[in-house]
């Protein structure tokens, strides 16, 4: 079994073309399959997105706020906070949360799916399994991906405030202050799209490794491992990628890539 | 490229011209294989392990894509594919949904109940927008499951059921939709003395039917004898014999050999049986 990215994007387009033929999400038991993957991908990670929340939340303001108030710029605590939260930790922490819980899950119960038969059977049965399986898995996995990653904002931004009081001594007010200032438009953009296609691109790569085995019982293990090593890589590159393409055009905005 | 909207008027069912296929893409497992099915035909494909005769119901089906030669299904020409990613569009969904499949592997969804997993694909081909719907899959469920002596069965998940059960509910969900193809693949297979009865019953109504086209891969004798007039035994991925399984069981194909050492055998038990008894 290999990966082959020309493979994967057979594969989605396949999903596209099942989704636009089929329309998948007009049927019920399509949209309880994405009800039903929403509430387990977000039940399963709940716990550990909000003790990563906890423990990166409180390091961070430690470390960030000790170095700040030697310079006298504990005020900026705020927008480093955006930073790093919004922009960055939120969709990679949660993403690779989902990955290492629910992906290998997924992809091990779709290729589970076609050792059994169960594949090959709702195909001759003339119903698609891009659009039965697929399509509510990628679509589920997105919206709980986002959702993981508010929660881990929110989470992460309560636990900075109260540590802050402990460490660099900001009032509520300032503290709120100076996040609510540090938050831009774009900021809420780059998190939103950055975390659905996060999202959605690894539960695309957990469906691909799936149901790309031929049916035999040891390919499962692997399809699994496939999934995840794969999906890491993607979740790696596009972070960079997205992240970088951000401060490339902030960057040229504010004239400073020419001083560069 | 075939498309939902290009079907035309089927005539005959399959068309295959010089065909080959084969389970990966470098293997060629079945090669040069001519065959038509008109409408009405009852066919048993019986021939020897590794024959090829699972590989070319798959492609019959469109579950496998065939790789040469000229294949029609309804009188569509379908798509010559190498790629795993495109054989979901090897068939449209419109024609797969024309033909009732039961292969040897049942494939009944594991994670619901029998009858649910029937419901939902009932739903899903047919929809599931109105209340009318959703109430006529769960009525027409319950009567093939009925025909076909499962039960209460049906409430369980297919890991529960013994595997006449499970095999009796793959055949049961090849008949949901009245298809006008039936394909099983060794629909004997598993099935007891005690289901037996009512795999016949089954049976009987698609023979019955002069309009129902079926295709059993089989390997046992008595099914295909019962219930289909033309015989296609294949060999090597090719086919040795097409025709009447008078004209078949007249030859001495090795096959037939072997049939009537297995008579002999079985005659000799009755004996035994009989005197004991």
């Amino acid at each position: 079994m290999e990966f082959s990215i020309s493979a994967l994007w057979a594969f989605f387009s396949t999903m596209l073309s099942s989704w636009k033929r089929d329309r998948p999400l007009r049927h019920l038991d399509t949209r309880a399959v994405i009800l039903r993957q929403i509430f387990f991908t977000g039940s399963e990670a709940f716990r550990l997105i909000s003790l990563a929340a906890i423990i990166i939340g409180t390091v961070t303001v430690i470390q960030s706020g000790a170095q700040l108030r030697k310079f006298g710029g504990a005020d900026a605590l705020g927008s480093i906070l955006v930073a790093a939260f919004i922009r960055e930790v939120g969709p990679l922490v949660t993403t690779i949360v989902v990955v290492a819980r629910s992906v290998s899950a997924m992809a091990s119960e779709l290729a589970s799916m076609r050792a059994n038969g169960e594949i090959d059977s709702l195909r001759a049965c003339g119903v698609s399994p891009q659009s039965y399986l697929v399509v509510p898995r990628v679509l589920s996995g997105a919206i709980a991906t986002l959702l993981l990653a508010m929660h881990f904002v929110w989470i992460s931004f309560t636990v900075g405030f109260f540590t802050s009081q402990v460490f660099v001594n900001i009032p509520f007010d300032r503290f709120v202050d100076n996040v609510l200032t540090g938050i831009t438009g774009m900021d809420l953009v780059i998190f939103f799209v950055k975390t659905a296609l996060l999202g959605s691109v690894v539960f695309l790569m957990a469906c691909y490794c799936g149901l790309r085995t031929s049916g035999a019982s040891y390919e499962i293990p692997q399809a699994t491992t496939m999934a995840v090593v794969w999906s890491f890589m993607f979740v790696f590159v596009m972070q960079l990628s997205i992240s970088g393409l951000y401060y490339f055009f902030v960057l040229q905005r504010s004239g400073l890539l020419g001083m560069l | 490229m075939t498309t939902e909207s290009k079907i035309k008027n089927p005539e005959p069912i399959w068309q295959c011209d010089n065909i080959g296929a084969g389970f990966s893409a470098h293997e060629g497992v079945i090669k040069g294989l001519n065959l038509s099915v008109n409408a009405g035909e009852k066919i048993a494909l019986l021939g020897t392990a590794q024959s090829g005769k699972a590989l070319l119901l798959r492609c019959l089906v469109g579950l496998r894509p065939v790789r040469e030669g000229t294949f029609k299904v309804f009188g569509n020409e379908m798509k010559k594919l190498d790629y795993f990613e495109d054989w979901e569009n090897i068939m449209p969904q419109s024609l797969r949904r024309r033909i009732g499949v039961c292969l040897e592997v049942e494939g009944l969804l594991s994670n619901v109940s029998v009858r649910e997993g029937m419901e939902l694909l009932f739903r899903f081909k047919y929809g599931d927008h109105s209340a009318k719907l959703r109430e006529g899959a769960k009525k027409i469920v319950d009567q093939t499951c009925a025909h076909f002596g499962l039960g209460a069965s049906i409430h369980k998940r297919p890991n529960l059921l013994t595997s006449a059960e499970r095999r009796l509910a793959g055949i049961a969900r090849a008949f949901l939709s009245k298809p006008h193809v039936i394909v099983l693949e060794n629909p004997s297979q598993n099935v007891g003395d005690l289901h037996r009865e009512t795999l016949w019953r089954a049976l009987d109504f698609v023979a019955a039917d002069a309009g129902r086209t079926a295709i059993f891969s089989t390997e046992d004798w008595s099914l295909a004898y019962r219930y289909c007039p033309r015989w296609i035994v294949m060999e090597d991925g090719k086919f040795v014999f097409d025709g009447s399984p008078r004209e078949f069981l007249r030859g001495d194909h090795e096959l037939v050999k072997g049939l009537r050492r297995l008579r002999e055998i079985e005659a000799s038990h009755r004996a035994a049986f009989e005197e004991v008894a």
